[in-house]
């Protein structure tokens, strides 16, 4: 097969559409349930939201059945740890990985 | 004196072992050394418990008897708002779950009830000490017992032993009988416990707002509460958290007991808006080992008699009771003549009943060390075989290991790990908690524990 080696760039582009895609219907999400009245623009895509106990531990877990429900996706006993889901930007990535495996 | 059986301590796994004996016509003798009615911990029954006495037809007495029914199990973690909570579930032949109770029991009571029960049947009750095992050319013969009333020594020559003697680890401690008895991975803590009153229950409709289930309380990694309904008054609580926290607060058992009761988590607070106790403060440090080799050639350990690991999950007395009536019918064909030639004609048994707490252990470690993914688990993801672990369906033949488990052991790092030491009985002579924690990796001091508790509290 003549295909380029690495990935298309539109490829890539649609991948990183479907993180910030991710990432703003996360954010909505989170605001809505757990920072009513927050200025969205105070959570960003690197705030730590598990380690600051921004979010408590069972609102977390609220956050993983939004995202199972949500980007039709399974989490794993083992996936649910913090390096995975402290930031948007954390979750965003692991959706995208289990959508794309 | 002779007998088939001879069962050291008439606790339930002592009573239970003799009713499952009686059932293949096997009648035991069961030495007790104290008078019953008397103070016990270990108030709470899984689901798998509670199906051992379904199983000796004791329900109905357990009912008669105004057991607090527990529905579930349900645990208050680092917020104050969120719980999670696990029904008491049973499988049906078809492994199809279903909805079921269990018991709390005021142990004094269950105790006797469970002995008088077992010598109703048809076991010997003899009021005295076991002092030294009988031996015979490698294999265990019976034992040397003082009598209670009189302080004479007589000799009881058995079959097989039964060592039922719980956390006093009886073959364990004599020495060259078992294997080494190792530190297990919770030794460092400490439990304080009492009964208290005037509380405040849940009192809903659904099973998670019944007002018998057990509650457990933490905000911090191993600093945690227990509270277990004894009847419609009085509520068993416990403080279980590192022995040097303890140490570190320099109050009395009693001081250090009420304090933690306000203190440890806002929800407990409010449950027991005033403390009023109704029995002791009592005391277990280091209460958790391993008895490697624990059957051999005459004899058999059960429950505490060989392992505890730590009580948050209420596994004592199911652990204990379904090891005995596991090892009943194994008793009945080895008095028939199998594995009569073999050096430990129990050795299957010793491996079946390992692999299952082997499954409680992998729970509670993932408890502490992955609570998120822990309760990802109960909350959603496994929330079935999350049932079967804290009901105590925990062996071979419950579909164990199940995903969940498997799960856990990723996280954990030791998949595969458990799998291959049972393969080799060299890869797990040492305990895994030991090997996970080289600074554990001690064998226990004989005649150590539980016994000298009130000299290792010291004068305070």
């Amino acid at each position: 097969m003549d295909g380029p080696a690495l990935m298309p760039a539109q490829w890539t582009s649609a991948i990183l559409m479907n993180e910030q895609d991710i990432k703003a219907s996360l954010k909505s999400f989170i605001l809505n349930e757990y920072l009513p009245g927050e200025d969205p623009a105070a959570l960003t895509d690197t705030t730590p939201l598990m380690t600051t106990g921004i979010l408590d531990s069972i609102a977390v877990l609220k956050v993983v059945n939004f995202l199972e429900s949500e980007f039709g996706i399974t989490i794993e006993p083992h996936e649910a740890v913090v390096e995975n889901l402290n930031t948007l930007s954390d979750m965003a990535q692991l959706v995208s990985s289990k959508k794309a495996a | 004196m002779k007998t088939d059986v001879l069962i050291v301590g008439g606790g339930p796994g002592g009573s239970a072992t003799a009713m499952f004996l009686a059932r293949e016509g096997i009648k035991p003798i069961i030495l007790e050394a104290e008078r019953f009615p008397r103070y016990h911990i270990g108030e709470s029954m899984t689901g798998a418990g509670g199906k051992v006495l379904r199983d000796l037809n004791l329900a109905d007495e357990m009912y008669k008897r105004r057991y607090p029914t527990k529905q579930g199990v349900k645990v208050y973690g680092q917020s104050a708002t969120g719980s999670w909570f696990v029904p008491v579930t049973g499988r049906d032949e078809n492994w199809n779950l279903f909805e079921w109770d269990t018991w709390q029991v005021r142990r004094s009571d269950f105790d006797k009830m469970m002995l008088d029960e077992a010598v109703s049947r048809g076991a010997t009750l003899i009021h005295g000490r076991a002092v030294k095992p009988l031996r015979n050319n490698g294999s265990i013969r019976g034992a040397q017992i003082r009598m209670i009333d009189g302080n004479s020594f007589e000799d009881v020559e058995s079959e097989v032993l039964v060592d039922c003697s719980g956390q006093a680890t009886w073959l364990a401690n004599v020495g060259g009988v078992t294997g080494p008895k190792y530190l297990g991975a919770y030794d460092k803590q400490i439990a304080i416990f009492s009964q208290v009153v005037n509380t405040v229950r849940d009192n809903g409709g659904t099973r998670e707002t019944h007002k018998d289930n057990t509650l457990i309380f933490y905000q911090k990694k191993y600093h945690w509460a227990w509270f277990i309904p004894l009847d419609d008054e009085v509520v068993s609580v416990g403080i279980v958290c590192p022995s040097a926290y303890f140490l570190d607060k320099k109050e009395n058992k009693r001081d250090f007991y009420i304090r933690e009761l306000r203190e440890l988590h806002p929800e407990l607070g409010r449950r027991i808006p005033e403390i009023k106790l109704v029995e002791d403060v009592h005391v277990i440090p280091n209460y958790s080992y391993q008895v490697n080799g624990f059957c051999g050639n005459g004899f058999i350990c059960i429950g505490d008699a060989h392992r505890f690991i730590d009580p948050i999950f209420s596994f004592g007395l199911t652990v204990t009771m379904r090891e005995g009536q596991f090892a009943a019918p194994l008793i009945r064909a080895y008095l028939e003549g199998a594995n009569r030639d073999k050096p430990n004609p129990f050795s299957g048994h010793q491996l079946f009943c390992e692999m299952g707490i082997d499954v409680l252990e992998d729970v509670l470690d993932s408890f502490w060390e992955h609570p998120l993914s822990f309760a990802h688990c109960v909350y959603s993801r496994y929330t079935e075989y999350m049932t079967d672990m804290f009901a105590g369906r925990i062996y071979g033949h419950e579909r164990q290991p199940t995903a969940a488990l498997l799960s856990f052991r990723k996280l954990l790092k030791r998949d595969g790990e458990r799998e291959r030491s049972y393969e080799s009985s060299a890869l797990y002579s040492i305990p895994i908690g030991s090997r996970y924690h080289p600074e554990r990796a001690a064998i226990w001091e004989v005649n150590s524990p539980v016994e000298t508790t009130e000299k290792w509290m010291g004068p305070r």
